[in-house]
C-alpha cells in the first residue's frame, strides 16, 4: 500500500513537471510577444516603455534559460506567479474558485447518476418496447446535443418563458438546477445504454434461470439481482465521469455565468492573463492525475486482488 | 450484394442524404444563400423568420440561414484539415508501434494514456489558451489533442491482426515487414477507421463549436456555427432564433455522422464475414 501510493507520488510529480516545461515552452513558441498581445487585448496603448515594464514584470527580460528555472521554481514552492489582472497570486486565484466548479460538477454527477439508473433500468424491463426505443432516441440525441444549445434551451424554457427557474449565477439550490441538468444529462442518457446492455447481458446468466425456475418474477430480478451485478461497471465509470463533469462545466459555467474555474479560464484567455493560463493549466493536470490516483486507490480498497500483482 | 444493399439500413440512408445535402450547400453556398453572410443591416436586427429572411436576422440585422449555410464551410473544412493530420500523425504511428510492440509502443503508451486522462475540452481550451485564441491554433490543438485516441484505436486493431496466422505465413513466404504492413494489415483496418472517423467527424464539429461559442476558435465576424451562438448569449432572451437555429444545424450534422458511422459499423461485420 505504502510502495503504491509512493509510486503514484512520484508518478505525480513526474506529471506536473513535465507539464510545467510544455506549458513554458508553448507560450514561448507561439507567435507575438505576450506582453504586446496582452496590453492590446486590454485595450492599453502598447508604448515603449509599458511593453518594457510589462515584460520585466512577467520576467520575460531574463534569458530563456533563467525563466524557465524561475517558472519551474514557482511552480513548486507553491506561489504560481501573480495574475496580470486582479494583480493577486494565480494560486489563491484558483483556490478562490474551485468550490464552485466543484459544486457543480458533483450535482452534475448526481443528475448524471440519475438519469441513467433510471433510463437504464426502465429501457432493460421493456426491451424493445416504447420506453426502450425512446431511450435510444434520447442518448443519440444526448450525445449529438452541444451542451451549450441544450443550455440555451433550457434558460429560454424554463427561466425566459416560464420564469421557474434563475438563468445566472449561484446561490440558492434553485441556481443549481439548470447547469446541472445541462451538465449531466447527456452523458446520462449515453451511460443509461451501458446499463441496459449489461443488465440485458446478466439476464443470460445461469442465476436467473435458476431464480426464475424458482419462480421469482422477472422484474424483481432485474432490479433486485440483475442491478447490483449491473451496476458495477457503471461505479467504476464515475471516476473518469467525475473528470468529465469538470471539463464540461468549463462550457456550461460559460453559459450559465456560474463563479468557477472554468468561466475563469475563458475570461482569462480572453484578457491574456498568462500567469493565470499557465498557472491553470498545471492545476488542471493536478488534479486529473489526483482524481484518477483517488480512483486507483478505491478499486484497490474495494479489490485487493489488484494489489498483488 | 442485391440483397446485401437492400436490407441497408433506413438510418445509413437518412445520415447519407443529410450529410450530402450538408456538404452541397456548403460547396454551392454563394448561390444558394439568400444574402450576403456578412451584410449589416441595423434597421432589420433580430427579426423572426419571413418570406425575406427564413430564419430570421441577428444582432447586426444579418441574415441567419445565410449565415448557416456559410458556417458549413468553416465547420467542415476545419474539421477535415484536422482529420487529415490527425490520420497524418496517428496511422503511422499506430502501425509501428501495434506491428512491432516492445519498449517504444510501451513508451508510447504511457504518453497517450496520460494525454487521455484529462477531458479533451480541457486539454484543447488549455493549448488555445497558451498560444491564443484563433481558428488555425484552435486546428491545432485539436489534432493535437485528438491523435491519442486514434492511435489506441488503430493500435489494438494492428494488434489484433498481426496474431493471425497469415501474417506469420506472409512472413514465412518472405514478405518484408513493410509489405506485410501495406498489403496485409492496412486493407484489413480501412474499413474500421473510416466506421471510427465518420463517428469522430461529428465530435470534431462538436468540438470546433464548442471552441467557437467560448470565442476561442473562429473569430468574428466569420460565420461559424458555435460563434453565432456566442453572439446569441446577449439576445436569445428577445428573439430564440439566433440561438435556435444555429444550435439545430450543429445536432442535424453530428446526428446524421452518428447514424452513418452506426449503420456501417454493423454492415462492416457482415462484409468481412463474407469475405
Amino acid at each position: 500500500m505504502v510502495k503504491f501510493l509512493l509510486e503514484r507520488l512520484i508518478q505525480l510529480f513526474i506529471v506536473v513537471f513535465c507539464v510545467a516545461t510544455v506549458t513554458f515552452l508553448l507560450v514561448r513558441i507561439s507567435p507575438g510577444d505576450p506582453a504586446t498581445i496582452m496590453l492590446k487585448a486590454n485595450d492599453i496603448p502598447a508604448s515603449d516603455e509599458a511593453i518594457y515594464a510589462l515584460r520585466s514584470e512577467l520576467g520575460l527580460t531574463n534569458s530563456i534559460g533563467g525563466q524557465y528555472i524561475e517558472w519551474i521554481q514557482q511552480i513548486f514552492t507553491g506561489k504560481w506567479g501573480v495574475s496580470f489582472v486582479s494583480q493577486k497570486p494565480v494560486i489563491s486565484e484558483l483556490f478562490a474558485r474551485l468550490p464552485a466548479t466543484i459544486e457543480l460538477a458533483l450535482a452534475g454527477l448526481g443528475i448524471m447518476l440519475a438519469v441513467t439508473i433510471i433510463l437504464g433500468i426502465s429501457t432493460a424491463i421493456y426491451e424493445n418496447g416504447v420506453v426502450d426505443k425512446l431511450g435510444r432516441v434520447l442518448a443519440l440525441l444526448g450525445s449529438a446535443m452541444p451542451t451549450f444549445w441544450l443550455g440555451f434551451l433550457f434558460m429560454y424554457l424554463f427561466s425566459v418563458s416560464l420564469g421557474w427557474l434563475p438563468s445566472m449565477g449561484r446561490g440558492s439550490w434553485k441556481n443549481l438546477i439548470l447547469p446541472a441538468t445541462t451538465l449531466g444529462l447527456g452523458l446520462g442518457t449515453v451511460y443509461a445504454r451501458v446499463l441496459r446492455t449489461h443488465m440485458l447481458e446478466m439476464l443470460q446468466q445461469p442465476f436467473v434461470k435458476a431464480s426464475r425456475a424458482r419462480g421469482i418474477s422477472k422484474n424483481r430480478i432485474l432490479v433486485f439481482q440483475v442491478l447490483k451485478h449491473a451496476l458495477l461497471p457503471i461505479v467504476t465509470m464515475t471516476g473518469t465521469s467525475f473528470a468529465f463533469m469538470l471539463g464540461g462545466s468549463i462550457i456550461v459555467e460559460s453559459i450559465f455565468s456560474w463563479p468557477g474555474l472554468g468561466r475563469y479560464i475563458v475570461e482569462s484567455i480572453n484578457m491574456r492573463d498568462y500567469p493565470v493560463i499557465q498557472g491553470y493549466v498545471v492545476f488542471a493536470a493536478i488534479l486529473f492525475v489526483a482524481i484518477h490516483m483517488l480512483v486507483d486507490f478505491i478499486y484497490l480498497i474495494i479489490d485487493p486482488r489488484l494489489n498483488r500483482r | 450484394m442485391l440483397k446485401r444493399l437492400k436490407q441497408v439500413n433506413i438510418g445509413l440512408l437518412v445520415g447519407l442524404v443529410i450529410l450530402l445535402s450538408i456538404s452541397l450547400l456548403g460547396l454551392f453556398a454563394p448561390w444558394i444563400a439568400p444574402h450576403d453572410p456578412l451584410a449589416v443591416n441595423l434597421a432589420a436586427r433580430l427579426q423572426s423568420p419571413s418570406w425575406t429572411y427564413p430564419f430570421g436576422t441577428d444582432h447586426l440585422g444579418r441574415c441567419i440561414l445565410s449565415r448557416i449555410i456559410y458556417g458549413i464551410r468553416i465547420s467542415a473544412t476545419s474539421a477535415l484539415i484536422i482529420m487529415f493530420f490527425t490520420m497524418l500523425i496517428s496511422v503511422p504511428i499506430a502501425l509501428l508501434t501495434g506491428y512491432v510492440r516492445g519498449r517504444s509502443d510501451n513508451f508510447m503508451m504511457r504518453i497517450i494514456d496520460s494525454t487521455l486522462a484529462i477531458p479533451d475540452i480541457v486539454l484543447t481550451i488549455a493549448i488555445v489558451g497558451l498560444l491564443g485564441p484563433g481558428l488555425v491554433n484552435m486546428i491545432f490543438a485539436i489534432v493535437v489533442v485528438r491523435w491519442a485516441s486514434y492511435v489506441r484505436f488503430i493500435r489494438s486493431l494492428v494488434i489484433k491482426i498481426s496474431q493471425e496466422d497469415y501474417i506469420f505465413s506472409a512472413r514465412m513466404a518472405g514478405n518484408s515487414h513493410f509489405r506485410i504492413l501495406k498489403r496485409y494489415i492496412l486493407p484489413q483496418i480501412a474499413m474500421p477507421i473510416l466506421v471510427f472517423s465518420a463517428l469522430d467527424l461529428g465530435k470534431i464539429v462538436l468540438n470546433i463549436a464548442s471552441l467557437s461559442f467560448l470565442g476561442l476558435g473562429s473569430q468574428p465576424p466569420t460565420p461559424e456555427w458555435g460563434a453565432m451562438l456566442n453572439d446569441a448569449t446577449d439576445y436569445f432572451q428577445i428573439s430564440p432564433y439566433v440561438m435556435f437555429f444555429p444550435g439545430l444545424a450543429i445536432v442535424l450534422f453530428v446526428l446524421s455522422c452518428q447514424l452513418v458511422s452506426e449503420r456501417l459499423g454493423k454492415h462492416d461485420i457482415t462484409f468481412s464475414k463474407e469475405v
